[in-house]
C-alpha cells in the first residue's frame, strides 16, 4: 500500500486558500490601477482614513467569520456596536475613565454575545430568530432612550477621542488594535485546541460531541467573541466622534448594513452560510476589499446608494467565481 | 416471399446492455480502463470488487452520472448516450443509489407515485386511488408500512425499502441498478427484497447488484463479475466461482482468513452492565465484558439493540441502571464524561455521527485527543507532533490517500472507516465501543479493522460491538447478547454461536 505524504507545493496551498488568493490579486489590481483613476487614492491622508474606515468592518467580520464557521450567524453585531457605543458614552459622561469604559464596553458585549449564545443553543432558537430579535430589542433601547438624538455628554476622558482619532507608529489607532486582534483570532484558530474545536464543531456538530467536545459551551463561547468583537468596533467607531449618535445612513450605516457587510465579507473571504468553512485571514481580506472598494467609490464621487449597488454586484461576481472554481 | 429478409423470425436474443471498451480518469486517475461487460436479459448480475475498484464509477457512467472519455454502451441492442440520470431513466435503466432520496416530509404513496399520481378530471390527483394501490403494492410484498404515514416517521430501513419499490416497479425499467441495497435493510425486508427481484427476473428486467455481502452475492446472483483498480478481472457463471477465489480475485493477493486469531479472554470482568434502562428502548439490561473479550450485541431493528452502546455512551437519557468499568461506577451523562472515564466510541453512521468530512485526514485522526496528547499548557497546539502520530496511524492501518492533508470525504469508504476506527488508537482507554465497525467497507479493509479491533482487545481491552452482519459477530466475538423489544432474550458463546441460533433469539417471542 503506497502512501505519500503532505506536499506543500505552491499550487496545493493556491487551491486551499483560493478565495484569499483571489482577494489579494483583487487588492494589488485595485492597488496598482486605482491611482490612475484618482490620484488621491495613494496618498497618505487617504491611506490612514481607510485603515481607519476598513478597522471598524474587519473587527466585526471576525467575529462573524467565527459564527458562520460553526453555522451560526450573528444578525445582532450592527445592534451591539449602537447599544454598547451608547452605555459607553453615558458612562463616560458619568466621570468614568477610556480605560474603564474600554473594559466595560467589552464586558457588556460578552454579555450581549453570551445572551445570543444562550438563546440559540440552550433555547434552541434558530441563530438568525434570536439574533434578529435581540439585536431589535437592542436597537429598540436606543432609539427609545436617544429618541433618535445624539448623545454628547460634557467633560470625557479626552483619550477616548485620542483611542478613536489618534495614531501610534503612523498607524491610526482602530487599525492598530484590529491587526493585533486579527493576529490574535489567526493565531488562535490555527494553533490552538480552541481554534480547531471551533472548526471541528462547524464541520461536523454530532461527530464533535462523539468525541467528547463540549458543543454547546464551545458554541455559546463563539457568539460570546462575536459580541466582544462587535462591542470593541462600537466603542472605537464612537471614539472616533467622541459622542455617540444612533445609526443612520448618513453616520456611516445602519445595523443592519453592518450586518450585511460583515457576512459579505466573510463570504468573500471564503466562508459560507452553510457553515464549516473560513477563515480569520480570509475575512480580513474580504473586509478590507469591501473597505477598499467604498473607499474607492466615494473618490470617484459616486453617491452612497450607487456605492451599496456596485458592491452587491462586486460580491454576486466574486462569490460566483470562487463558487465555479471549487466545483472545477 | 422469395428473396426477401422477413426480420421477425429473426429475433436475436440481444443482451440487456453491453459495455465496450469504456473507460474514465479523473485528472490523473484511471478509474476504469477499456472495461467489457455484458448484461443478460432476466440476469442478475453481481458486481464486487474492493472500494476504489471502479464499481461506483461504472454505474455513474451507466446511469448518466458521469460520461465516459471512451467506449461504448448498449442498451437492448442500441447505442445510448446518456446525459443525466433522467435520461436514463426514461431510457429504461433505473438506478437504487446508496444514498436514501426519498422526500421526507410526503407520505410514504406520494413518494412512491412522485410524478405519476393517478388523475381524475385529467389534473387532479386522485387520492383515494393513490393510497389504495400503493398500501396494496406495500402489503403483497408483506411490508408493515402504512402508505399514508409521512416518510419522514419510517425507519431507516423501512424508507430504503419504499425507495426500492419506487425505483423498481415504477419505472418500467429493463435495467435495474442496486448500490448495497440491503446496507440497513434487516432480515425480513431481505427477504422482501429478494423476493421482488425474483419477479423482475421473471419479467425479463435485468439487475446489476452492488455489495459487500458475499451471502447475498452466492443467494441471489447468476453471475459475477470481478473488477480491480478499474478492469474487469473475470466473469463468472456463480455456480463455478467460490467465495475465497472472488476474495482472491478482489484483493489480487492471498488474503490472510478474514477473521483474525483471537485469544481467549481473561476470566477477570472489565466491564460490568447492571439494569441498563432507556425508557421506550431498553429494558434492564445486564452483562458482563472481560478483559480482552469481544462481546457482540445483536438484535433486529427495533429491538433496541442499536441503543445499547449509545446509552452506554451517553448518548440515550438513561433512566436506570449502573455501568461498572475496572470497578468503578460511571457517569453516564455526555460523550465528553463517557470519555473522559475511558470510553471509546466508533458510531454507526461515519458521515452523519464520526468524521469531519471537509477537514483534512490528520484532523480527523487527532481530533479527540488533541487536549489531551497535542497540547502545551492544555491549550497550544503541537501541530508537528500530531501529524508525526497521525502519519504513524496512517501507516499503521494502512490507509490510503495522498496524504495527511488530504481531505478524508475524498478518500474510498474502508479507508474512512479506518480513521474513525484508527482515532482511537492513539489515547489509552478502559474499554472500546464499536457500532456496524466495517459497514459498507469493502473486503480489504474489512481484515485490517478486524485486526485493529482484534489488537485492540489483545491489549487486555474488554470491546463491545454492534453489527447488524452477524457473520461478522460470529466471526469476531467470544460471546454474543441477543436483544428482543429492549430486554436480552440471550447471550451466546462458543458451538451456540451461530446465525440460526442468534436469529431465533432476535426473532421468535
Amino acid at each position: 500500500m503506497q502512501t505519500t505524504y503532505p506536499q506543500s507545493t505552491f499550487s496545493g496551498l493556491l487551491s486551499e486558500y483560493r478565495s484569499e488568493a483571489t482577494l489579494i490579486l483583487f487588492l494589488a489590481v485595485a492597488f496598482i490601477f486605482g491611482p490612475l483613476f484618482t490620484e488621491y487614492f495613494l496618498t497618505p491622508d487617504n491611506l490612514f482614513n481607510l485603515s481607519r474606515q476598513g478597522s471598524y468592518l474587519t473587527i466585526v467580520s471576525i467575529g462573524m467569520a467565527l459564527v458562520l464557521i460553526v453555522g451560526g450567524i450573528d444578525l445582532s453585531i450592527g445592534a451591539v456596536m449602537q447599544l454598547v457605543g451608547l452605555f459607553t458614552v453615558l458612562l463616560l459622561g458619568a466621570g468614568a475613565s477610556a480605560e474603564i469604559a474600554f473594559l466595560f464596553a467589552l464586558a457588556m458585549g460578552a454579555v450581549l454575545g453570551a445572551i445570543n449564545g444562550v438563546l440559540t443553543v440552550y433555547g434552541r432558537m434558530q441563530p438568525f430568530i434570536a439574533t434578529l430579535a435581540t439585536g431589535g430589542i437592542m436597537t429598540g433601547i436606543v432609539m427609545t432612550y436617544t429618541q433618535g438624538n445624539a448623545v454628547a455628554p460634557r467633560g470625557i476622558d479626552p483619550a477616548f477621542r485620542e483611542i478613536g482619532g489618534g495614531a501610534v507608529a503612523g498607524l491610526p489607532i482602530p487599525a492598530a488594535i484590529m491587526i493585533v486582534v486579527v493576529l490574535l483570532f489567526w493565531w488562535t484558530m490555527t494553533n490552538t485546541t480552541y481554534g480547531k474545536n471551533v472548526y471541528a464543531l462547524g464541520s461536523n456538530k454530532h461527530a464533535a460531541r462523539n468525541i467528547g467536545l463540549n458543543t454547546e459551551l464551545l458554541e455559546c463561547s463563539v457568539y460570546m467573541l462575536s459580541g466582544m468583537l462587535a462591542a470593541l468596533a462600537g466603542y472605537l467607531t464612537f471614539a472616533r466622534m467622541g459622542t455617540f449618535q444612533p445609526a443612520t445612513a448618513a453616520t456611516g450605516g445602519t445595523p443592519v448594513e453592518m450586518v450585511i457587510m460583515a457576512i459579505a465579507a466573510v463570504v468573500l473571504g471564503g466562508g459560507s452560510l452553510a457553515g464549516g468553512k473560513g477563515t480569520m485571514i480570509g475575512a480580513f481580506l474580504g473586509a478590507t476589499v469591501s473597505a477598499v472598494m467604498l473607499n474607492y467609490l466615494v473618490l470617484l464621487g459616486m453617491g452612497i446608494w450607487f456605492q451599496r449597488f456596485i458592491l452587491a454586484l462586486i460580491i454576486i461576481v466574486v462569490v460566483l467565481l470562487a463558487r465555479k472554481n471549487e466545483r472545477a | 416471399m422469395e428473396g426477401s429478409i422477413v426480420l421477425d423470425s429473426h429475433v436475436i436474443e440481444t443482451n440487456a446492455l453491453e459495455i465496450h471498451g469504456v473507460s474514465k480518469s479523473f485528472g490523473q486517475n484511471n478509474v476504469l480502463q477499456d472495461l467489457n461487460l455484458t448484461l443478460r436479459k432476466g440476469e442478475v448480475h453481481a458486481l464486487m470488487g474492493e472500494n476504489g475498484a471502479g464499481k461506483s464509477t461504472l454505474i455513474k457512467i451507466i446511469s448518466g452520472v458521469h460520461k465516459a472519455d471512451q467506449g461504448e454502451i448498449n442498451l437492448n441492442g442500441s447505442k445510448v448516450d446518456f446525459h443525466s440520470p433522467y435520461e436514463a431513466q426514461i431510457g429504461g435503466v433505473a438506478t437504487l443509489f446508496q444514498e436514501i432520496q426519498e422526500i421526507p416530509d410526503l407520505s410514504v404513496a406520494e413518494n412512491l407515485y412522485a410524478g405519476m399520481e393517478p388523475r381524475k378530471h385529467g389534473f387532479l390527483i386522485d387520492w383515494k386511488k393513490l393510497y389504495s394501490n400503493a398500501q396494496r403494492q406495500i402489503d403483497e410484498l408483506g411490508l408493515r408500512i402504512d402508505a399514508t404515514q409521512k416518510m419522514r416517521s419510517l425507519s431507516p430501513s423501512s424508507r430504503k425499502m419504499v425507495e426500492i419499490i419506487r425505483a423498481v416497479h415504477k419505472r418500467g425499467a429493463s435495467v435495474v441498478i442496486m448500490d448495497e441495497p440491503t446496507a440497513n435493510l434487516n432480515q425480513g425486508e431481505i427477504d422482501a427484497l429478494f423476493s421482488m427481484i425474483e419477479e423482475l427476473k421473471q419479467k425479463g428486467v435485468s439487475i446489476i447488484y452492488i455489495s459487500h455481502r458475499m451471502r447475498e452475492i452466492f443467494q441471489i446472483a447468476n453471475r459475477v463479475s470481478v473488477l480491480r483498480d478499474g478492469r474487469l478481472i473475470r466473469t463468472s457463471n456463480i455456480e463455478n466461482i467460490s467465495e475465497d477465489e472472488i476474495v482472491k480475485l478482489m484483493v489480487g493477493r492471498d488474503l490472510p482468513a478474514l477473521y483474525p486469531q483471537r485469544t481467549p479472554p481473561e476470566n477477570e470482568v472489565a466491564m460490568k452492565v447492571d439494569n441498563l434502562t432507556v425508557d421506550g428502548e431498553l429494558d434492564s439490561v445486564s452483562f458482563e465484558v472481560r478483559k480482552r473479550e469481544i462481546l457482540g450485541i445483536a438484535g433486529l431493528e427495533g429491538s433496541g439493540a442499536t441503543s445499547v452502546i449509545k446509552a452506554l455512551f451517553g448518548l440515550r437519557p438513561v433512566s436506570g441502571g449502573t455501568i461498572e468499568v475496572d470497578g468503578e461506577t460511571l457517569v453516564i451523562k455526555n460523550p465528553k464524561r463517557s470519555i473522559a472515564q475511558g470510553l471509546a466510541y466508533v458510531p454507526e453512521d461515519r458521515k452523519e455521527d464520526g468524521l469531519f468530512l471537509n477537514k483534512t485526514v490528520n484532523f480527523n485522526l487527532v481530533a479527540n485527543v488533541l487536549k489531551s496528547h497535542f497540547a502545551r499548557m492544555g491549550f497550544v497546539v503541537r501541530k508537528r507532533a500530531a501529524q508525526t502520530t497521525s502519519r504513524d496511524v496512517v501507516k499503521r492501518l494502512g490507509i490510503k490517500t495522498t496524504g495527511g492533508m488530504a481531505k478524508i470525504g475524498s478518500l474510498s469508504g474502508g479507508n474512512q472507516q479506518k480513521a474513525l476506527v484508527g482515532r482511537w488508537l492513539i489515547g489509552s482507554y478502559k474499554a472500546i465501543l464499536l457500532e456496524e465497525p466495517t459497514r459498507g467497507v469493502d473486503i480489504g479493509a474489512k481484515v485490517d479493522i478486524y485486526e485493529e479491533i482484534n489488537a485492540l482487545a489483545r491489549s487486555g481491552l474488554p470491546v463491545v460491538m454492534y453489527s447488524s452482519e452477524l457473520l461478522e459477530l460470529i466471526g469476531m466475538c467470544d460471546r454474543v447478547v441477543v436483544i428482543r423489544n429492549g430486554r436480552v432474550s440471550g447471550i451466546l458463546s462458543g458451538d451456540e454461536l451461530t446465525e440460526e441460533n442468534i436469529l431465533e433469539k432476535a426473532i421468535t417471542s
